[in-house]
């Protein structure tokens, strides 16, 4: 048994588009022994939501051409699309079945639907469920899982990650699952950008600590991870997350699924594409030695 | 493939209408790492120190070949802001710029949904030396 390994497009960002192209990161990904490709529908498919079918030929030729496997397909339900006033559940389904075909034209098991919000804590707009509910005999259809992310700062531990637990219980559905952004285990601060003041920038970027043991409380429902990180260091440590006890937990909640990276880090050119291998390396090092 | 820095050099210059120099427009990158429905944007406030200096609601954006109003893309629901293509925007300004280096001053407003309202609209603040040629 033995964890899968990816990459997001998102840590690819101001490359894209700028020094590399689709092809080129497919390129980095297959170099780095990695299986898995990861994309955001609207930061990824030119002419979203409309791709040329050359596109869509062309992209599962180079999935072809590199032996990777699409992953995880980042979608958003922009609750707030016009200004002052919210969507209703009709067409948050709407977005959220748009983005499930596309995901599936493209050969993706997961859609991950960033869902608007509506408190500081991030409570998601009250019309989830419903547009949710509403997509999933398309989710089953296609295969496709949908998976919101938990993401900083929302612990596992919290009433959001409640619901989402209540509506699989209630629904029954195989095709809706948690995805865990590893940035919920930061334990230490990003470092200050120039002109960031301590006092008033978000409280969790000093880091959320939420303890890796949580993960076992909902290991039922974790679908998908994504292995945020910001900087891996010249002495082959993550200044922020701790591997370590992370990946313990993970494969002692038996997950088998994907590694995808995300780094987040600073936008230097092509400080990405060395930072995610400095991050395959240091959890394939942690893997081999986990108990 | 685009210009790194989100002001693009490439594409700044004067308008020219029926004759005369009625304005300037320039090249702006999406700074995000995702594209956009065009409702979601609120606006681009510019300024170009002791030349030109308009708030928000005053540019006109091309998207998609597409030039409106702020009030136009809130109300669109079909236009986009795609991550590839950088938006054209242009700024109102009798007689035009001349040829020259200008320190282009810009701030872009846009309404992310999946972040708390307290803290929206989100601003990009974005500065750039840019060059009319002619």
């Amino acid at each position: 048994m033995s964890f899968k390994y990816g990459v997001s497009l998102f840590s690819f960002t101001n490359d894209y588009d700028v020094v590399l192209g689709l092809e080129d990161a497919m390129n980095i990904i297959h170099d780095l022994g990695a299986t898995g490709i990861e994309i955001l529908g609207e930061g990824h498919i030119p002419n979203y939501p409309n791709p040329s079918a050359a596109w869509v030929d062309n992209w599962h030729a180079l999935l072809q051409k590199h032996q990777l496997e699409a992953t995880n397909y980042g979608c958003w339900i922009d609750t707030r699309l016009h200004k002052g006033s919210t969507i209703d559940a009709k067409t948050g389904a709407e977005m959220m079945q748009r983005d499930l075909k596309l995901a599936h034209l493209l050969g993706f098991k997961y859609a991950r639907p960033k869902i608007g919000v509506v408190s500081s804590d991030l409570d998601p707009d009250p019309i989830w469920d419903e547009a949710i509910e509403r997509s999933l005999d398309l989710a089953a259809e296609l295969d496709v899982t949908i998976c919101p992310e938990i993401h900083a700062p929302t612990p596992i531990k919290h009433p959001v990650v409640d619901g989402y637990i209540d509506f699989i219980q209630r629904t029954g559905t195989k095709h809706f699952g948690l995805l865990i952004d590893t940035g919920i285990f930061q334990d230490r601060p990003i470092p200050l950008k120039p002109g960031q003041d301590p006092k008033t920038r978000p409280a969790f970027l000093d880091g959320l600590k939420v303890n890796p043991r949580d993960l076992l409380d909902i290991k039922d429902y974790v679908v998908f991870v994504q292995a945020k990180f910001n900087n891996i260091n010249d002495d082959f440590e993550d200044d922020n997350i701790p591997w370590q006890p992370v990946l313990q937990a993970f494969k002692d909640c038996g997950y088998e699924g994907y590694l995808s990276s995300e780094y987040e880090g600073d936008r230097l050119p092509w400080r990405g594409v060395d930072q995610i291998r400095r991050q395959h390396a240091l959890m394939r090092k942690i893997e081999a030695s986990l108990n | 493939m685009l210009e790194r820095e989100y002001i693009q050099s490439t594409g700044f210059q004067n308008v020219i209408e029926d004759g005369e120099l009625t304005g300037f427009q320039f090249k702006l990158r999406l700074p995000s790492y995702r594209g956009m429905w065009a409702s979601l944007i609120e606006g681009c406030a510019v300024k170009i120190e002791g030349i030109v200096d308009v708030p928000h609601d005053v540019p006109l954006w091309t998207l998609q070949g597409r030039t409106c109003t702020v009030e136009e893309l809130d109300a669109s629901t079909d236009l986009r802001w795609q991550l590839e293509e950088p938006a054209i925007i242009t700024v109102p300004l009798a007689g035009g710029l001349k040829p020259g280096i200008y320190d282009l001053q810009i701030e872009f407003r846009y309404r992310m949904s999946y972040i708390p309202i307290e803290h929206q609209p989100s601003v990009h603040k974005a500065s750039r030396k840019v060059v009319i040629v002619k």
